[in-house]
């Protein structure tokens, strides 16, 4: 039987010469919207748009209306994804965001369209194969100067509260406590916290030492020799590796891995180093895609490919809710794998809220990856 | 040449997910417009949600690039859905099919999966006409990773506002 279905329906018209009018309507078992956007045909900028609903899920969902204008001004060029899925997808809703994306596509499509058209009339013989494997949508000339285009500023990024922590947590107990799960900017673009502010806040806090794992980056150790210097800080380095399984924290490996890799390759490359592979936030998003609600067990949990590939399982993560937490931990106890902490963070006022305590002095990378591997270690609630 | 006022283009897509038996969801993305007609199938496991099979299908299409991914998509299998697909589908098909539609399709798939068990949670809860705000103020505080998300989760909606104060 049919649980769900989703239609979503574009409508495009040449209103002017320089003007495409998209008219889009989503509509499943649980919203219905619509929207009209003006785009240039010249530079596929939005030059208007507007939206209504017609069904939705919480009493607030209206308030997306007035969140859709910072689309004005964006453009189909690389990026425009991204940052559709940020100003509208966060800022207004997702399934306007959603739409959107669908009728810039459609835009552009439709760009396609009319110029082939106009091609195919100057020279009756030309293929659409042949004209497709040719057109750009930048060839078209770009804006005209004559033509002024409000562009409103993006809405500031919403300030997302820390998770509360785990309440029942293990506290430190006077061991060496080490932040295992840290990111800073640019090295991981999704950071905002610069690394010499972190670490000041670290070692303000009373944290012992913290790892770098910037996503798909390795810090050369001259520079993390300079920073521990400057700041009289224990900072080692890590890796956070994006794999077909989810994200892996990985310590002892010195390789810049660029894009996805299999977790099986990962893992033989890990060994090799006498490394160490610690499965990140394993249940994040697990409340929210439901698969709680479908009663999904610690034991089938535990089958998941992903866990037969690393050495732990980071049980404390200060990025996701205490159930999933919570939930990590009971398979980590089922599949008997240690668990560590780390606060994940990427910005400021972050750091610390859970970490790793070791009952073992660490100054070094290979003290850290020998910790792992002794099995000296627990995760804890470090920070309030 | 035609008039250009007269011009048309339109599109239809449809993402359906039906039970297909012994907790497996089949979840189909079909595409509709002036140039292309596609289609692609993606197999889910429940309750762990893995991706157990994806299948491009191309009835018409004129980008050679379609083309290319089709062979791709199967390498999808192995996957679970939920946050961080779309980066990983990415990088396992490799910058060839990155941009591709039919991996967009794949992850329109998947998001239905994703909505099709929202609406099962849905369906239980009664009508939110009738439910008191400290209902959805209880949601945003168990899950405060909704909090930002989006309008209605917003810092300064009613829904947020009463979970933080509360808190
Ligand atoms: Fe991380």
């Amino acid at each position: 039987m049919l649980k769900y279905l989703r239609n979503k329906t574009m409508s495009v018209d040449r209103t002017a010469p320089d003007e495409l009018t998209v008219f889009g309507v989503l509509d499943d078992d649980l919203y219905g919207v619509e929207m009209t956007a003006v785009f240039s045909q010249s530079a596929l900028e939005i030059l208007s748009v507007s939206g209504k609903w017609h069904r939705y899920t919480t009493p607030e969902c209206p308030r997306a209306l007035d969140m859709l204008q910072p689309a004005v001004g964006m453009r189909l060029e690389p990026g425009f994804r991204a940052r559709v899925a940020k100003v509208i997808g966060r800022g207004a809703c997702r399934h306007f965001a959603n739409l959107l994306l669908e009728m810039g596509h459609a835009a552009k499509n439709a760009k396609m369209a009319i110029e082939y058209q106009e091609a195919a009339a100057l020279d009756p013989g030309l293929s659409l194969e042949a004209f497709i494997a040719d057109w750009r949508p930048d060839q078209a000339p770009p804006k005209a100067a004559a033509q002024s285009i409000h562009v409103k500023a993006p809405a500031p990024p919403q300030p997302a509260p820390e998770t509360p922590p785990l309440a029942d947590a293990p506290r430190p107990s006077g061991g060496m406590v080490i932040d295992l799960h840290v990111h800073t900017a640019p090295a991981s673009p999704c950071a905002s916290a610069p690394i010499d502010e972190i670490i000041r806040e670290a070692k303000d806090l009373g944290v012992h030492g913290m790892v770098v794992t910037d996503h798909n980056y390795v810090w050369t150790s001259d520079d993390i020799k300079r920073l521990r210097d400057k700041h009289g800080f224990l900072l080692l380095r890590g890796n956070e590796v994006i794999t077909d399984q989810g994200d892996v924290l990985v310590y002892g490996l010195e390789r810049d891995i660029k894009g996805v890799i299999r977790i099986a390759d990962l893992r033989a490359q890990v060994i090799e180093a006498k490394g160490f592979m610690v499965m990140a936030h394993p249940f994040r998003g697990f409340l929210i895609t439901g698969a709680e609600q479908m009663g999904l067990s610690v034991e089938q949990a535990a089958q998941r490919e992903m866990f037969k590939h690393v050495d732990a399982i980071e049980v404390l993560n200060g990025k996701v809710t205490p159930d999933e937490n919570g939930f990590a931990a009971k398979v980590a106890d089922a599949l008997s794998l240690p668990g560590t902490g780390g606060s994940d963070c990427h910005e400021m006022g972050t750091i610390g809220c859970y970490a790793t305590e070791f009952t073992v002095d660490i100054n070094s990378e290979a003290d850290l990856v020998q910790a792992l591997h002794a099995g000296s270690y627990r995760p804890v609630r470090f920070r309030d | 040449m035609a008039n250009p006022k007269r011009f048309k283009f339109s599109r239809s897509r449809c993402t359906s997910v039906e039970a297909a038996g012994d907790n497996l969801l089949r979840t189909v993305c079909r595409l509709n417009d002036m140039f292309c007609e596609m289609r692609v199938t993606v197999e889910v496991q429940l309750p762990d949600m893995e991706i157990k099979k994806v299948e491009g299908a191309i009835e018409r299409c004129y980008d050679p690039a379609e083309h290319r991914a089709i062979p791709l998509l199967p390498q999808l299998a192995g996957i679970r859905v939920g946050p961080g697909m779309a980066k990983i589908f990415k990088g396992l098909v490799g910058e060839e099919a990155a941009d591709s539609q039919l991996l967009f399709m794949v992850e329109e798939a998947c998001h239905g999966v994703i909505l099709s068990s929202t609406k099962d949670m849905a369906a239980m809860a009664p009508n939110e006409d009738d439910l008191p705000a400290e209902i959805f103020q209880s949601m945003a505080k168990a899950n405060t990773r909704l909090i930002g998300r989006c309008a209605a989760y917003a810092p300064e909606s009613s829904m947020v506002r009463g979970a933080l104060e509360e808190g």
